[in-house]
């Protein structure tokens, strides 16, 4: 990773800058929402956000201000639960030979994910590199992948559970996003922005910043005297800490953990996992999945679905053999994978730092504390 | 992003091709395992497939599992595939008949790299239904007859009854140029005049000199632990040492993360392994 934050080198050069007033973004949804589906994160009666699709029909109100929503964007690219085809099977009245009808699952149109924070807009290029690259596409995603729009929108104040600087990300970071937002008051500020820097660092994001919705909900040139105000903003941005990740500084455990398989730290640590699978779900780089079919009388659908190493049911293969019978194998597999399995397949860590599992795991059993623990270890 | 672009049409990666039972054969006495020869409806999507391979076979309704295929790549379609009644999607396989529909998708995972074994002399250890992966070689190996030396063929069920592919074992194979089949069971019974033992002993007692050899074991893990063993003593080193690992698969391609043992995956990076290679993944099998 490595693009911004403290002493780092700047981001990417900014393709075309616009400036949005705050009270137009709703309006900018809106009219985005009509051509393409919108993924954003949302506010329903005063419940923390979610991050899901945007129903311009129903009270939905964009929510810029939290820190983070409750779960990841990572449903826009990889749904919860999505079919893969739909089969029929028949039997010729006469001869009463079977014959079945498959058909395969059409792509959806395009999707705007909109208001990503820089960390959720990373962990899509970290999941990229599980489905578009090795022996097979998985062509599924790519399908979505190809005509997603990511619009982050860069964090003014990192709280307590934030860490993204621990793995060379940042608050004001670019990757996988191509726009990015920038609160014109700078980070820190503990009001609303009156208005956002919308800068391009894509093509496909210059073309979204000048789309007849973009101009129609008032997005806008930038005046020529805000240019030195325009460079203030994102550098603060990009330079802004993590209080969490200034704390624990650059996690690099990679290495570390090449001889912890065999130690008693994982059956330490486990002891209190309630085995509840909430840190895969609502972690922006999770994927493992499962495909299943559902349905009845010869017809129905086979899905892929959301399915986390951390149940016990996940390895469990017919017969009864279990390879990862305990929690404390399945705590292991999960850390191990993102901090040293993935790092030696893809080259750097399956983490964003987004802090989601610091603030949803009942038991305080999330990846800082362990990336911080196993640096002390012995053996 | 690499590989070729999906922009156009349905993605297809997990989806399989309609194939049709031909042929159901019955390997053991209880019927606890089938082979099952399966022929896709469209010809056009006909694939081949390398000794060691696997695929995905789909029983619509149910769900998929992941089986090696059992017939040499040099016999061409329909491909066979022997499948114990274990579980749920390989239970609702069993119900099937000839003429019904499934789903294949393939043929996904390495090899045996049997190429590169030009000119050495093969044993071939397997117990069960672990004999299913290894068959599909040991046919590629015949057909390629001169290319090797000579050939152990060792095997071993749990009685004469649970001997699979028996035409094979029997009638085929021991007819084949400097091809020997030693046959022996857990539990003999009146008729079984041959060896009485577990695989692993018997092994030993044969004695294959590790000498330019190679060998090949598939079973159940219990087997294959002691089969080790036993190899080590002969003097096998681990680089002559090659087996076919099984977990529980999903998607076969990679992906899904089910099979992941450290940074490999076994649908991928495997189902072939030699004991070096698996020395240096977790224990976790």
């Amino acid at each position: 990773m490595g693009e911004g934050g403290k002493g780092m080198a700047p981001g990417p050069v900014p393709r075309t800058t616009k400036l949005v007033e705050a009270s137009g973004l709703d309006g900018w949804l809106r009219a985005v929402a009509r051509e393409a589906r919108v993924w954003a994160p949302v506010r329903v009666d005063g419940r923390p956000p979610l991050f899901r699709e945007f129903r311009t029909g129903e009270g939905d109100r964009l929510d810029l201000e939290a820190v983070r929503t409750v779960n990841s964007p990572k449903g826009a690219l990889l749904p919860q639960t999505e079919p893969l085809m739909t089969y029929a099977m028949t039997k010729d009245a006469e001869s009463g030979r079977p014959s079945l009808d498959l058909e395969r699952a059409a792509p959806g149109g395009p999707v705007v994910v909109f208001g990503a924070r820089p960390c959720d807009a990373a962990a899509f290029e970290l999941l990229d590199k599980v489905f578009l690259t090795g022996d097979f596409v998985d062509d599924h995603y790519q399908a979505r992948r190809v005509k997603t729009t990511v619009v982050a929108v860069a964090c003014p104040r990192p709280d307590e559970a934030c860490f993204c600087t621990s793995f060379g990300l940042s608050p004001g970071g670019t990757r996988g996003a191509d726009v990015v937002l920038y609160g014109r008051n700078g980070p820190g500020v503990p009001v609303e922005t009156d208005a956002y820097y919308a800068v391009a660092y894509t093509e496909r994001g210059e073309a979204f910043l000048a789309a007849p919705a973009a101009r129609a909900a008032g997005v806008a040139d930038v005046p020529e005297d805000e240019g030195r105000r325009l460079e203030e903003v994102v550098s603060a941005f990009r330079g802004l800490g993590t209080p969490l990740g200034d704390r624990l500084g650059r996690i690099d455990v990679a290495a570390r953990l090449d001889g912890l398989f065999d130690h008693p730290y994982w059956e330490k640590v486990s002891a209190r996992c309630l085995s509840c699978g909430a840190c895969t779900f609502i972690c922006p780089t999770c994927y493992c999945f499962g495909v299943a079919d559902c349905g009845a009388l010869g017809k129905g659908v086979r899905y892929r679905y959301w399915d986390a190493c951390k149940l016990p049911h996940f390895m469990l293969m017919a017969g009864g053999h279990n390879p990862r019978p305990a929690k404390s194998n399945r705590t292991r597999q999960r850390f191990m994978h993102k901090l040293n399995y993935y790092h030696h397949r893809y080259g750097e860590y399956q983490c964003v730092g987004c802090g989601r599992c610091v603030e949803s795991c009942p038991v305080g059993l999330h990846l800082p504390l362990v990336a911080g623990e196993v640096r002390g270890l012995e053996g | 992003m690499s590989g070729q672009c999906a922009c156009t049409g349905e993605p297809r990666l997990l989806v399989p091709d309609v194939g049709t039972i031909v042929d159901v054969r019955d390997e053991t006495a209880s019927g606890d395992v089938k082979t099952f020869r399966i022929a896709l409806d469209d010809p056009q999507a006909e694939w081949k497939h390398l000794p060691g391979q696997c695929a995905m076979v789909s029983v619509f309704g149910v769900g998929e599992a992941m089986i090696s295929i059992t017939s040499s790549p040099t016999k061409g379609w329909p491909l066979e595939f022997s499948v114990k009644r274990v579980g749920r999607v390989t239970g609702a396989l069993h119900d099937l008949h000839p003429g019904d529909k499934v789903g294949l998708r393939g043929p996904y995972g390495n090899r045996f790299p049997a190429e590169e074994w030009k000119g050495r002399r093969l044993v071939f250890i397997a117990g069960g239904i672990g004999l299913a992966p290894v068959r599909c070689l040991i046919d590629w190996c015949l057909a390629h007859r001169d290319d090797f030396g000579h050939i152990d063929i060792i095997y071993g069920a749990r009685s004469p009854g649970d001997l699979c592919f028996k035409t094979d074992l029997f009638d085929r194979w021991p007819k084949e140029k400097d091809t020997e089949v030693h046959l022996t069971v857990d539990e003999g019974d009146q008729e079984w005049t041959g060896p009485v033992g577990f695989v692993p002993p018997f092994l030993e007692e044969i004695g294959p000199s590790p000498e330019n050899a190679v060998a090949v074991t598939c079973g159940p893990p219990i087997m294959i632990k002691f089969v080790l063993q036993a190899l080590a003593r002969l003097g096998f080193t681990d680089d002559q040492i090659v087996t076919t690992l099984e977990l529980k698969m999903q998607c076969g391609v990679g992906k899904c993360g089910r099979c992941n043992i450290g940074e490999k995956y076994v649908c991928v990076d495997g189902p072939v392994f030699t004991l070096s290679e698996i020395r240096e993944l977790p224990d976790e099998f």
